[in-house]
């Protein structure tokens, strides 16, 4: 029983707990914390439950049925006489795209949630906020209805924007109305290319009963479907029966798109000196790009990363960034499939840019913490690259590299957070040595720097190798990208490697000395805290880039699924 | 047309396989047992990593009686799929080559181990360095078994980091860091090529599996200018420089021309770490992945390693002949004798390369442990008589082989190895790679003057550099006086005391393979070694290849032995007789040697300072990264992101305007208006009260209304 209604309940538990949380008296703050973990450790519990009964042979992607834990229930339905009918439902469900997704926020959201142990300010207001941003986050993967979506994608800035504003550091305020203004921005786009989709698409089922092929409350069965579709097609339905929907899986179908509608496939309508899908798609693009963060649409990130306390940053590098390349997959890539190969070239582009953008811009970052929010826009690179390919080794790696690099880099947020808990300062210059009187702190951040820098048998590597295999083989497999893109985007490795290593050597190696006021007994080691945070990140990046098919497995046949509806519009791409 | 999935079928373990892994498996497990031994125990790590490779060392040379001349071993597993794509596996390849590698590896692993117990005696991070050694161990074993190229990489990405570990073991100082640094990411630009090289041969046969690569290679054509490999086709260029970039990795590993920069700054890392994976096994690493992946390359691949390759033996030995820290000589001759491998490699004298490499393992180990021994006496003599010196400088030594006679045999035993001399065994395989590429610069160039015969050439001026760095290294090392003791330790009887037996044992063995008898029947033939006779050269499997060229190369190296041998003999007494010439005791130049500062003229600067390469990289390519970066950081901050800024600031303008326009004038796009206000106000606002919560709703507002306004 409770089993059909998991999603629900891993969305909805941190909602209601921060309803909860807002509603006990402020004298009770030591217990804020406490509920945070519990119902953080509690979606953990969930995702295991998830993860037990996943069936990895399922594709999902691009049809509903497949979709696992599946919860679909009508929202809203508005009749609109002449136009027909606006309908949203509520539909969560778990697939080989959202499954890692799932699985690395709630873990990334439980060191987060530790990680905010020290937070000594307005408690209640912080922990609920968490709560808050923990559900959207949840609610963004596991949504399958695009309005449903785009409410949580964003219902996740308002508690991100107060978390930076108020609990983050000396230029707090501008840094969280920019990421605010900057994220807003983006989803205006989302927004349009929704509303053109809406406008588009049917809900063949629903359509089939409006126009009285079933009766209501009947299963419609699959014959009914392709009938619906088929006289939509023909333009036999009268229009005030078509049922306009949000369903993301819908719009994935070429045979739900209403004859002439702004999204068809056949009849390209031109809008703006662009053909509408391919706008649609570039609209989608931008919208997301901001998130991922993209180069040149990235400078919000530095900002907000320096600006953001700790676990806020954890959060922000680990799992938000990925909902602008899991966004990406869901909706631009599986409903447009057709424009990846139109604008391909120009993703992998700047995914290219942006690693080697980024790598240098953190060679020349002067502070720990922008350096390494300078090389979240390096790695997410990869991620956009990947995808760009096309390949199945490509995609496969994009999203390795997705999950990789939540791990890493919120790993590398807390290594951040630690030294600047003691020393109050990041400038990597004001620090040597560091080694002798932090051993053992030194040691993970060197574990977690040659992470990073995609060292075999950390996830890093498998994602970096695999992105740079697939986007290499697109010229030969579907034409997307020209081969020397990979090796410019191999040369980000070098980058990469320049600056973790001048970072250990000007921070951790030689003599030690700081030229900031600090005490030496301020620079302590690792407290028991910190190491529970950190030894768990260490094993699980050693594990996924030692046994790469716990993942793989459980996304390889959505890949394939996702790379094959790609990969149609390849050849028509090399054709014309 | 061939499908990859079915050349990659799990393949059955065998003992040897176990057997293998536990080789591959000690030194890691080394690895973690001293990880987790409290620091009070930084005894028992020596202990526990000499016992492991010890074992390690055993099993190998079981493998290597039982297995030697065998059929090899194939064991293979399924890892991972991408897809529906072929699986990817990984799996124990062991042939000839491997098995003799495997034995270099743990034996010579073993007796650094043994020699560190004494050399690393008291160090603060004694421990460390023996843990960093058993993962340098199994990284390395890991090179030599794996069966597929990517499995390769990553662990030749491990023994960069264990490198780069072991380099900077004395972390507080400066130039150790840097050392360390500079060869990871000196090694890195190699690593991306390669990838790339990877990358070639992924996108054409959809695996890295060695084996399945050689069948599928074969099976690929050459139509119009197109490498065709089942579906999948390119331009034939593409080829050749899959081969080159495979090599790009080998050249940064192996240090070659232009990438051999970080090898002598390597040696900052503790002198036993230099002769383990500085001189015998990790920088021949480069050498095996050449043997390895022999078949796939083309033979215009080839004759680019051949080039490096001799160039870099060349340029190595001329930086070795002005050098002063004892290291840093046979940094660049270890650098020079690796050029001489890949050349061997390049010219399609697969054989003589590797028993190059066997060869040099041995006699070069046994110099830096020679040298390290010699360090330690210094230090030892510097401590006691109380008085500071570099260590490692030879114009402080001088008539050592009175203090540390057992040394002194052992680095002679060696150094005629590295020179050539008949009846050792750095003579037979130079002479096999000296025939290989005599032999190939005839074929190439069909016996008329060509470029090729550059390559030999440049093979037989190495070997009269050769011997002339070597023996100016004897003469300002073993002999004339010791010159850096003073009255006082003299008056006080305060002299350089002999190192202790653990020292001499590893120098004996090494040593001892020094000889060719161990290596060859007849120590004067080298065709008639065991070794030689043995290992079979892979046909090259690349398509469009003459299949006689193979043959006829190995025909006619026969043909020219005698020459080169005779040839070579020459030099090395040429090079030898100059060396004396010039650093005899008491001779005029080398007096004037030890008094003078720097270099006296061009050809010393040049060869001192390594060809100028750092400086030219730092001028050339470090420095204007670095500037571009901070260049980079100003474009960000000050244009894009004060684009962004400005835009704000312009918006809230705009809104401050449209408020008013809305407020005064009655519009009839009232809708239209609306939104706009909601959105500019929403920013304006938010910018400068921070009150979000209201404009969200303000903004809901508006885009419902914008919706309305789509759908009418």
């Amino acid at each position: 029983m409770l089993n059909n209604y998991l999603l629900s309940i891993i969305i909805f538990l941190p909602l209601i707990a921060a309803l909860v949380v807002a509603f006990i008296p402020g004298k009770f703050k030591g217990a804020f914390k406490y509920i945070a973990l519990g119902i953080a450790s509690l979606q953990v519990l969930i995702a295991i439950v998830l993860l037990s009964g996943y069936d990895a042979s399922y594709a999902g992607v691009n049809h509903l049925n497949e979709f696992q834990f599946l919860e679909n229930v009508p929202w809203f339905d508005i009749h609109l006489s002449s136009f027909g009918h606006i309908s949203a439902d509520y539909i969560v469900g778990v697939d080989g795209l959202n499954m890692s997704m799932v699985l690395l926020s709630v873990v990334v959201m439980l060191i987060g949630t530790i990680a905010s142990w020290n937070i000594k300010t307005r408690e209640k207001g912080y922990f609920s906020l968490l709560l808050l941003l923990n559900g959207a986050i949840l609610g963004c993967f596991l949504s399958l209805d695009f309005l449903l979506f785009y409410l949580f994608f964003e219902f996740m800035l308002l508690p991100m924007y107060f978390l930076i504003g108020l609990w983050g550091g000396v230029r707090r305020e501008y840094a969280s109305i920019k990421f605010f203004l900057y994220t807003l921005f983006g989803s205006i786009f989302i927004l349009i290319a929704m509303i053109a989709l809406n406008l588009s698409v049917v809900d063949p089922a629903a359509t089939a009963v409006e126009a009285g092929l079933v009766q209501e409350g009947q299963v419609v069965s699959n014959e009914i479907v392709e009938q619906v579709q088929q006289s939509l097609a023909a333009g036999q339905l009268s229009r005030e029966n078509l049922v306009h929907t949000f369903n993301m899986v819908y719009m994935t179908d070429p045979a739900n798109y209403i004859p002439g509608s702004i999204m068809d496939y056949k009849v390209m309508k031109v809008i703006l000196g662009q053909e509408g899908r391919l706008l649609m798609f570039l609209l989608l693009f931008i919208g997301f790009a901001i998130k991922i963060p993209v180069v040149p649409l990235h400078t919000w990130l530095p900002d907000a990363h320096v600006e953001a306390p700790t676990p806020i940053s954890v959060i922000l590098a680990g799992v938000l960034l990925k909902i602008g390349g899991y966004g990406l997959m869901r909706t631009a890539f599986m409903i447009i499939p057709d424009g990846v190969g139109y604008y391909g070239w120009m993703m992998g582009l700047l995914g290219v840019i942006s690693i080697i953008y980024g790598a240098l811009n953190a060679l020349g970052s002067k502070d720990l913490k922008k350096m390494i929010a300078y090389s979240s826009v390096s790695h997410m690179g990869f991620v956009l690259l990947g995808l760009a390919s096309g390949t199945t080794e490509g995609v496969s790696g994009a999203v390795y590299q997705m999950v990789s690099h939540g791990v890493i880099s919120a790993a590398l947020f807390l290594i951040v957070g630690v030294i600047y808990e003691r020393g109050h300062d990041r400038i990597i210059q004001n620090y040597s040595g560091l080694i002798n009187k932090m051993p053992r702190y030194t040691i993970f951040t060197v574990i977690f720097f040659f992470a990073s820098l995609g060292l075999p048998g950390f996830s890093g590597f498998i994602a970096e190798i695999f992105v740079l295999l697939g986007s290499f083989n697109s010229s030969v497999v579907n034409g997307f990208l020209p081969k020397w893109m990979t090796i410019i985007a191999a040369l980000g490795l070098i980058f990469s490697a320049a600056y973790y290593l001048w970072t250990i050597q000007r921070m951790f190696f030689g003599k030690f000395f700081t030229k900031i006021e600090v005490s030496n007994d301020e620079l302590t080691d690792l407290n028991t805290r910190e190491y529970v945070m950190l030894v768990p990140l260490v094993i699980l990046a050693l594990l996924m880039g030692v046994f790469p098919s716990f993942l793989l497995d459980m996304i390889n046949n959505s890949i394939a699924v996702f790379t094959d509806v790609i990969g149609q519009y390849g050849d028509i791409i090399q054709q014309n | 047309m061939i499908n990859p999935a079915d050349l990659l079928e799990p393949l059955a373990w065998s003992q040897s396989t176990i057997l293998c892994l536990l080789v591959l498996l000690l030194p890691l497990f080394s690895f973690i047992v001293i990880a987790i031994l409290p620091n009070t125990q930084a005894k028992a790590s020596a202990w526990v990593g000499m016992f492991m490779t010890l074992i390690a060392s055993i099993i190998s040379v079981h493998l290597l009686i039982a297995g030697w001349q065998g059929a090899g071993i194939h064991s293979r597993v399924e890892w991972f799929s991408f897809g529906h794509l072929p699986p990817f596996t990984v799996g124990v390849l062991l042939n000839d080559p491997a098995l003799l590698m495997l034995v270099v590896v743990t034996v010579i692993s073993f007796l650094v181990h043994l020699f560190s117990t004494a050399y690393m005696a008291g160090d603060a991070g004694y421990k460390k360095y023996f843990g960093f050694l058993g993962l340098f161990t199994f990284s390395m074993l890991g090179i030599i078994l794996a069966d597929n190229v990517l499995v390769i990489f990553i662990f030749w990405e491990l023994v960069g980091l264990s490198s780069y570990l072991l380099i900077s073991h004395w972390n507080h100082k400066e130039s150790a860091i840097k050392a360390a640094k500079k060869a990871f990411i000196v090694n890195r630009v190699g690593d991306v090529g390669f990838i790339i090289g990877l990358a070639i041969l992924w996108s054409q046969f959809n695996t890295l599996d060695l084996e399945a690569l050689k069948v599928l290679m074969q099976a690929s054509t050459i139509e119009n200018g197109q490498w065709i490999a089942g579906a999948h086709s390119v331009s034939l260029p593409w080829l050749t420089a899959a081969g080159i970039c495979l090599f790009l990795g080998a050249m940064g590993k192996s240090a070659q021309f232009p990438l051999q920069v970080w090898l002598p700054d390597a040696m900052e890392g503790p002198t036993p770490v230099s002769a383990l994976i500085h001189a015998a096994t990790m920088v021949a690493a480069g050498v095996y992945l050449m043997a390895r992946v022999f078949p796939l390359m083309s033979i215009d691949a080839l004759t680019f390693v051949a080039i490096i390759g001799s160039v870099t033996a060349f340029m190595g030995a001329i930086a070795a002949l002005a050098q002063h820290d004892i290291k840093k000589v046979l940094a660049f001759s270890t650098i020079s004798q690796l050029g001489y491998m890949l050349m061997g490699m390049g010219v399609g004298a697969y054989d003589a390369a590797l028993f190059h490499l066997f060869t040099h393992a041995f006699f070069k180990a046994c110099l830096f442990l020679s040298a390290g021994a010699i360090i330690h006496a210094l230090h030892d003599y510097a401590h006691r008589a109380d008085i500071h010196f570099d260590a490692q400088d030879m114009r402080n030594m001088g008539g050592l082989r009175k203090y540390l006679p057992f040394t002194f045999i052992a680095y002679l035993v060696s150094t005629l190895a590295l020179i050539g001399i008949p009846f050792f065994s750095g003579y037979l395989s130079k002479d096999a790679l000296l025939s290989g590429a005599y032999a190939w610069a005839d074929l190439m160039s069909e016996r008329t003057l060509s470029w090729h015969y550059l390559v030999p050439d440049l093979g037989f001026i190495t070997v009269v550099l050769t011997a002339l760095y070597m023996v100016r290294q004897l003469l300002l090392v073993f002999f004339g006086d010791f010159r850096i003791a003073d009255e006082r330790s003299i008056e006080a009887n305060i002299k350089v005391k002999d190192v202790p037996w653990v020292m001499k044992t590893a120098l004996s063995i090494l040593a001892l393979m020094s000889f060719g008898f161990i290596w060859s029947l007849n120590p004067l033939n080298h065709s008639l070694s065991w070794f030689l006779s043995a290992l079979k050269t892979p046909t090259i499997l690349v398509p469009g290849m003459n299949g006689n060229w193979q043959n006829n190369l190995v025909e006619l190296a026969e043909h020219n032995h005698m020459q080169v041998t005779v040839i070579s003999v020459f030099m090395i007494v040429i090079g030898g007789l100059v060396a004396w010439f010039i650093y005899r005791p008491k001779g005029k130049y080398a007096i004037n040697y030890f008094s003078r500062q720097g270099a006296s003229n061009v050809w010393q600067w040049l060869s001192f300072n390594n060809w100028y390469l750092d400086e030219i990289y730092n001028d050339f390519i470090i420095q204007p990264i670095e500037v571009l970066s901070q260049k980079l950081q100003l474009l960000d901050t000050k244009v894009i992101d004060n684009f962004i800024d400005k835009f704000a600031i312009f918006n809230i303008i705009l809104g401050h305007l449209t408020a008013w326009v809305d407020r005064n004038i009655v519009d009839g796009l009232v809708n239209f208006s609306v939104y706009f206000v909601g959105r500019v106000g929403l920013m304006t606002k938010s910018m400068q009260g921070g009150k979000v919560q209201s404009y969200i709703a303000l903004a809901f507002v508006g885009i419902l209304i914008f919706i309305f306004w789509i759908i009418w």
